[in-house]
């Protein structure tokens, strides 16, 4: 059952600042399919709801001096078609892809996805490894955060009340850099992530510059990357026996919850080794 | 009717008419329970228990009714007549009294001028509960020293089915096998949620209206729960969005909610529940329990079947003893085996009371014996399917209960066409012969199934009809089982044609409503197209007497068999002479001949004993196989149902296309009941009460099915057809798992199948080795 809450869509940030400090317990409304279904199930009770849909200029991909910069009200879909997020970053296209169905992924945007921070979050992985940072604007200020210290636990950031993210940057990436995004889903239409992964490889032709990136979602509160796992794998030929031991390393310093409902803290852990594995094995296009 | 019986002697029945209520399901006209708005209408909300079992220590409605909009909050004080909603054990509390025996009960219902007051203020009403001990399995709930929730032993009900020697066969039998399996819950996941509105008259009656499958049930629980005559209350039936037994025996409680709120508040009381309502105090398929043993000689002949079968029955015992009973007369197989002994227990324990739902216990054991027969097929070194040929049933075989079949057995030719269609001799390869990280598999599973209620419910396998021929020769016809999205309004309107002489798109079936027709017993069982179907034939076939004489009289003949072909009648001798349907039914009028009747039907009879254990169970079996062929990823223990190859005897397809439409469903449900569907209870608490949470299978997860009908014609059937709705759930979630044995080698005694499950027998697998 909904509570009674009041609606209001701003056509500039300004006047969004002006209604977030006027009530403190006012919610920001992108593509509404986390919102609306916590508000439904009465998890969260806003007496304002802010929509952000008007303000035009926070949706879209472009590519700037600063990187390929998204702004946060992109929906899934939009990057799913996106020209700019090819090469190194079409991971992030095909997770928005196959996130949720064709009606949600019309609907749901990359900010409020990030915002969510849900541990399972198909876009968190994806823009981990890519380094993405996520520019936060406050009524006179405007700061850049990596995506790392943004994300703080599941359904947690560092957004303060009148805070808003206005784009998500992703830096430039040497050519022939590719990535991978996997999920395990319990169906093959419409699930959430029961555990899933990002493998990146930077400079994959060059064996001494070669910098392996990995991040797993839902076996700890935030995307995990494991710093020694990927030093194992960086800067050297990549065997079986590698990863092997990159993913001993990272089942050592993950801990998956018990209580969840998608999938065992065990098959979680089988699956470490299973995405690197495969998600390396399709980047460099070898076998393991 | 006779084998040779063809398509081509009849007009409609045989053909795939399009269904009667398909445009205003289409177009999305078509009324539901929540479109059906009254003046002054009011909304009921239902205060539930919030512990899985307590004493209530206290009750207080006091903020509740101060909410502006709050009418009422009612109690099982308040309760003009019995306080139990009447299944068969009459155990369950309309509402909860002085104790709660799992979360969700109902305690009070709110009733409010808007149903978010009503659900709001349900909120506000305040219980405290001294909580105690809750028993969350069937193993604690059969303990000695457990608590006890159901008389003296938390035993609902319990069947023995001996029939034999089974003890002394196993102590001297060359080959036994034995198993234990655990099969899960299963939500119905209807499209449309509970739903009833009751409507108080000025004459003191009361109509409810609402999604259901058993207007009669309902009517009983009303006159039962307001203590007023049965001529007091009728209940409609409205366009009804699912059911699959989850509208079989609970939509008593939401009517009898609804009831007891418009009878008290004298307005009418609309009650929907939501989703995670639904989930959380709706019926289940129970899960199960089942240990199993097979003994067989050298050459395949299986000599003696053991079953130990248990189903959680949760709270409340509902339809619980006769889920039991289905199970427990078909848990052996559809095997000839010559000394069986069954053993059948449902126990009481701290959660969601369950019920009835599509295959009605039979999908458990089926699960067992069929996984357990592919086992014995491995130590004998036989195949899967000659083990099933050698032991199948065949006209002459008996079943568990010791009745003979004698006639209307397709299941050689079912298993044979399956067989074929699903190319089983090309892919059927030993499971260690497979290699490669992808691996495909093939299974199969087969069923039989008895028609109807059989020895369960007896004195109710009888149903009424009427039929009424219009001056302008269009038909109205009632009966008393309802339309469920299966097309039973489509095939009665086909038989009434056939019977009558007319165009199928001249019948109209009314919404079924329980003033029109004597009781006919629930829509259940897969009984519908026999017990209406037949009841029509019986009303049609008396029209049809004075038609054919008014035919004659036309065409001034004195004797000789009459014909139609749906738009004439004409003579058999001489087809030339022919008259018109409608101006023979425009000449009974003018003639103040009567085209109208009531038809009646009743089961044949049957003989099991209670108390031996043994007799003829059903008056007919419908027997069924399903093949599997799937590719499991043996890395990531992922499964993918490539294909599935389901067959059933019928009797007769009335309408094919709605048969195999049949098949699909319920070869889905069952997909979902083998993989995915995974309804978790954790100290009496739903953890994962919503879709998103229980996944059912998306249009992607949709293998490729193939629907395979068999037509072996039941003499006393309608047209010969026996019942299809519930066989397609019950072989293809085990014929699943079989096929991933197949593949991989990883045998697996619990649904559904997760790929956690796998993983656990696969790292068992590598420690052995």
């Amino acid at each position: 059952m909904f509570s009674r809450f009041d609606y209001y869509a701003p056509q500039t940030l300004n006047d969004a600042f002006a209604a977030l400090s006027k009530n403190g317990n006012a919610r920001i409304l992108a593509g509404g399919t986390d919102l609306v279904v916590n508000i439904r199930s009465g998890k969260i009770k806003p007496s304002l709801i802010v929509d952000l849909k008007k303000i035009k200029w926070l949706s879209g991909v472009t590519k700037t001096d600063r990187g390929i910069e998204i702004g946060p009200l992109t929906t899934m879909n939009e990057l799913a078609e996106s020209s700019l997020l090819k090469g190194p970053y079409s991971l992030l296209s095909y997770a928005a892809k196959i996130m949720g169905c064709y009606e949600i992924r019309n609907r749901a945007t990359v900010g409020g996805n990030i915002i969510n921070a849900s541990p399972g979050a198909e876009t968190l992985t994806p823009l981990t490894v890519l380094h993405a940072s996520v520019e936060v604007s406050g009524n006179n200020n405007k700061k850049l955060i990596p995506l790392n210290k943004f994300v703080t636990g599941p359904n947690n950031t560092v957004l303060s009340g009148g805070e808003i993210v206005t784009k998500i940057i992703l830096p430039f990436y040497p050519q022939l850099t590719a990535g991978y995004y996997m999920r395990r889903a319990r169906v093959k239409g419409m699930d959430l992530a029961s555990v899933n992964c990002s493998v990146l490889v930077v400079n994959p032709n060059n064996i001494e510059k070669c910098q392996v990136r990995a991040a797993f979602g839902t076996v700890m509160p935030t995307p995990y990357r494991s710093q020694k796992a990927e030093e194992i794998l960086s800067g050297k030929k990549i065997t079986l026996d590698l990863i092997k031991q990159a993913a001993s390393v990272i089942n050592s310093e993950i801990n998956p919850r018990a209580t969840s409902l998608r999938a065992t803290p065990e098959y979680k852990r089988f699956m470490v080794e299973y995405f690197l594995k495969t998600g390396l094995s399709k980047i460099l296009g070898v076998t393991f | 009717m006779k084998k040779t019986l063809s398509k081509n002697n009849f007009h409609s029945v045989g053909n795939s008419v399009i269904r009667n209520d398909v445009i205003e399901k289409v177009t999305g006209t078509a009324k539901y329970i929540d479109d059906y708005k009254f003046g002054d209408m009011l909304y009921g909300a239902t205060v539930r228990a919030t512990v899985p079992h307590g004493n209530i220590k206290s009750f207080n409605s006091a903020l509740a009714l101060k909410i502006d909009g709050v009418i009422a909050v009612y109690t099982y004080k308040d309760v003009p007549g019995k306080n139990e909603v009447p299944f068969i054990l009459n155990d369950y509390p309309l509402l909860a009294s002085d104790k709660v025996l799992f979360h969700g009960q109902a305690i009070a219902l709110v009733v409010a001028k808007t149903p978010e007051i009503a659900k709001f203020a349900a909120k506000k009403v305040e219980v405290t509960y001294q909580e105690l001990p809750a028993i969350n399995d069937v193993h604690q709930s059969l303990k000695k020293d457990a608590v006890k929730i159901f008389g003296n032993d938390n035993i609902f009900k319990r069947y023995d089915i001996i029939r034999g020697d089974a003890e002394n066969v196993f102590e001297k039998a060359a080959v036994v096998v034995e198993g234990k399996y655990t099969t899960n819950y299963q939500v119905h996941a209807y499209l449309e949620t509970q739903g009833m509105v009751a409507d108080p008259q000025p004459d003191g009656s009361i109509v409810i209206y609402g999604s259901m499958q058993c207007p009669f049930y309902i009517h009983d629980a009303i006159v039962h729960i307001l203590n007023v005559p049965q001529n007091k209350v009728r209940i409609v039936q409205t366009t009804t969005g699912g059911a699959f037994g989850g509208k079989e025996d609970v939509p008593s409680i939401v009517a009898a909610h609804a009831a007891l709120a418009a009878y008290l508040s004298k307005k009418p009381v609309k009650i929907i529940y939501s989703r995670e309502e639904d989930f959380q105090a709706m019926s289940k398929r129970h899960p199960s329990y089942i240990e199993m043993k097979y003994a067989a000689d050298k050459k395949g002949k299986i000599t003696a079947a053991q079953v130990r079968y248990i189903l959680d029955g949760g709270a409340f015992s509902t339809l619980s003893p006769v889920v039991l009973w289905r199970g427990a007369v078909h848990a052996a197989g559809p095997y000839n085996i010559p000394n069986v002994k069954i053993e059948a227990i449902c126990a009481a324990t701290n959660k969601v009371p369950c019920g009835a739902f599509r295959g009605f216990g039979q999908p458990q054991t089926t699960f067992a014996n069929e996984s357990l027969i592919d086992e014995l097929a491995v130590k004998l070194n036989i195949s899967p399917l000659e083990l099933r040929r050698i032991n199948m049933m065949k006209v002459g075989s008996r079943t568990a209960t010791g009745q003979k079949i004698t006639r209307s057995c397709g299941l050689e030719k079912v298993i044979k066409q399956v067989v074929q269609k699903s190319d089983w001799n090309k892919i059927y390869l030993s499971p260690e012969k497979r290699t490669g990280t992808i691996r495909t598999g093939i299974g199969i599973a087969a069923s039989f199934y008895g028609v109807g209620l059989g020895a369960g419910g007896k004195y109710l396998d009888r149903a009424g009809s009427y039929v009424q021929v219009q001056k302008d020769g269009t038909v109205i016809i009632a009966i008393g089982n309802t339309e469920l999205g299966q097309g039973v309004f489509t095939v009665i309107s086909q038989i009434a044609a056939e019977m009558l002489g007319c165009p199928y798109n001249f019948v109209r079936v009314l919404k079924t409503d329980t003033t029109r027709v004597p009781d006919s017993g629930p829509t259940v069982a897969s009984r519908s197209t026999l017990m209406s179907g037949n009841a029509v034939r019986n009303a049609a076939g008396i029209i049809r007497l004075r038609i054919d004489k008014m035919v004659l009289e036309m065409l001034n003949v004195k004797s000789g068999a009459v014909k139609s072909n749906g738009k004439n009648y004409f003579l058999s001798s001489d087809p030339k002479k022919k008259v018109r349907y409608q101006d023979v039914v425009k000449k009974c009028y003018g003639k103040r001949i009567n085209l109208t009747s009531n038809g009646w039907y009743a089961g044949e009879d049957v003989t099991f004993s209670q108390e031996t254990g043994q007799g003829n169970a059903y008056y007919t079996y419908s027997y069924s196989a399903t093949a599997a062929i799937v590719k499991v990823n043996t890395e990531t223990c992922e499964v993918s149902v490539e294909k599935l190859v389901s067959g059933h005897d019928i009797g007769k397809a009335l309408n094919p296309q709605l048969c195999e439409g049949q098949i699909e469903g319920g070869v889905i449900q069952s997909l979902g009941y083998a993989l995915t569907e995974n309804l978790i209870i954790k100290n009496g608490i739903m953890l994962n009460p919503s879709f998103a949470g229980y996944l059912i299978p998306t249009s992607s997860d949709i293998p490729e099915i193939i629907p395979v009908i068999v037509e072996e014609p039941y003499h006393d059937g309608p047209f010969g057809a026996k019942g299809l709705g519930e066989p397609p759930m019950i072989t293809p979630a085990t014929a699943i798992a079989n096929a991933i044995y197949n593949a991989t080698g990883w045998r697996t005694d619990k649904l559904p199948v997760t790929p956690e499950v796998l993983l656990d027998i696969k790292k068992h697998l590598w420690k052995k080795i």
